[in-house]
């Protein structure tokens, strides 16, 4: 009896997860970093097909080792999942399907927590504390272009990788 | 009362979503109704599944990339950044090659690297990916695979997010109380005050714990494991792991600050990678990538 009872709880939680999968996969999530690129092939390296900025929403299609198909503004294309959470900002209503970026003041509200705010009454009581160089640090970046050159002049191969 | 391992672990497994909590809850309820589980282990299963909910992934990548700002700031304040434009580019350029090769290549502010100017040998991973690495340690790396070895010791850190495994959990709690008043648009004094408490308290907590008391020794075994993958993923030599930490056993003194004070010794760590022939074999240091190494580090 208790095996019977075992065995219908596994079952039970199986069907859940195999029925949660394709409902998921239909979902629209949004962007969760300040900027994406939206790649035509799911690759690190892969030709930009547009680039999406924090709080869009994406529609999901597929998942293949790390990456989602997703259609955004009538383009579509593959986000590394990094860049995508199931919700960074809530929708106003009537807006479940757009694929606009969340406002302003929905992003406010969204990011309540460690935000911009509490950095700058964080940065008020910690004067000393050097954000400038880390302001510095941050625009230190490098393009597709400069990186693939990088690795191809020395000899690298990441940029067949898949991943 | 017997109690079923495979059930504890499914429900536990379930748990780990926050999604299907409400499975959990009524998995372990069917599970007490049939006698599989006591009321206490039901509970326990519960609780795990609310304490996974709660726990650091809670932190949204916004906010980590607040927290890690708040850190970093503490370590260009502490460790006087090296202003060399030539130099940092060329290390933004290995360490952001590696990070798109990571299982976590988007985080919101994206990966930056900078240069310490410390003789002292040590390195820094902010969490969202703001890497300090101090001219002592590249003093270690005789080539580009070995400074490779070492930034992506720094992502799997980030990758692995023990930065923010290292806030206490009632930090979080505290922040998610806050967050969770219904009304406001943006924070009152009041709210604003408990809040930037609670993220002094993070910062303190992660930045006590990169500089002073490191990580446990399980998540440095768990840095090198990532970082000799990443380096084999984008064709650097994962043996350029060895080199760097052989280099590093040999600069290290007893009384060193440091990697001599927050990380294993670099012969526990070469210990915990011999399992890996390809951390074993015979370095080889490609020709193509030594001229920008010299010409970006060499007088470092």
């Amino acid at each position: 009896m208790q095996q019977w009872i075992k065995g219908a709880y596994l079952t039970f939680c199986t069907v859940v997860l195999i029925l949660a999968i394709p409902a998921m996969a239909a979902q629209s999530w949004q962007v969760a970093v300040q900027k994406a690129a939206v790649r035509q092939t799911p690759q690190v390296f892969g030709k930009i097909a547009t680039t999406v900025n924090y709080g869009t929403t994406v529609e999901v299609q597929t998942e293949q080792k790390g990456w989602y198909k997703v259609r955004v503004g009538g383009t579509s294309g593959w986000l590394h999942s990094s860049a995508l959470a199931r919700t960074v900002a809530p929708l106003r209503a009537g807006t479940q399907n757009a694929n606009v970026a969340a406002s302003q003041e929905e992003l406010t509200l969204a990011g309540k927590g460690f935000n911009s705010q509490v950095e700058d009454a964080y940065r008020q009581k910690n004067r000393n504390l050097d954000f400038a160089w880390i302001d510095r640090m941050e625009k230190m970046t490098v393009d597709d272009t400069q990186l693939q050159q990088f690795l191809l002049r020395g000899d690298l191969d990441g940029g067949a990788h898949a991943n | 009362m017997r109690t079923n391992p495979a059930v504890l672990c499914v429900a536990l497994l379930l748990s780990g979503c926050a999604a299907l909590t409400q499975i959990t809850d009524i998995g372990s309820q069917i599970a007490v109704s049939t006698g599989y589980l006591s009321e206490d282990q039901a509970a326990s299963v519960r609780k795990s599944s609310q304490a996974l909910e709660k726990a650091f992934t809670d932190i949204t990548p916004e906010q980590e990339y607040y927290i890690g700002r708040a850190v970093g700031a503490g370590i260009v304040t502490s460790y006087r950044p090296f202003n060399a434009p030539d130099a940092n580019l060329y290390v933004n350029k290995v360490g952001q090659s590696l990070a798109r090769v990571s299982d976590l290549p988007e985080t919101f502010g994206g990966y930056h690297f900078l240069i310490l100017d410390s003789d002292e040998i040590n390195a820094f991973a902010a969490p969202g990916g703001l890497i300090f690495v101090s001219r002592g340690l590249i003093r270690c790396c005789p080539d580009e695979d070995a400074l490779a070895a070492v930034l992506a010791h720094e992502i799997g850190h980030v990758q692995a997010k023990h930065g923010l495994q290292a806030i206490k959990k009632s930090r979080i709690t505290d922040a998610l109380t806050i967050i969770g008043t219904e009304g406001a648009r943006s924070f009152g004094g009041a709210e604003l005050a408990s809040l930037t408490s609670a993220f002094e308290g993070s910062i303190s907590d992660v930045t006590a714990t990169l500089v002073n008391s490191g990580y446990s020794r399980s998540f440095e075994y768990e840095a090198d494991r990532i970082a000799v993958d990443l380096l084999a993923r984008i064709g650097y030599d994962p043996a350029a792991m060895r080199v760097m930490l052989e280099q590093m056993q040999q600069r290290l003194t007893p009384d060193s600050g440091g990697f001599g004070r927050t990380h294993p010794a670099p012969a526990d760590r070469l210990k915990q990678l011999t399992s890996l022939p390809d951390v074993r074999r015979v370095h080889q240091r490609v020709a193509a990538r030594q001229p920008r190494f010299t010409s970006a580090l060499g007088r470092i």
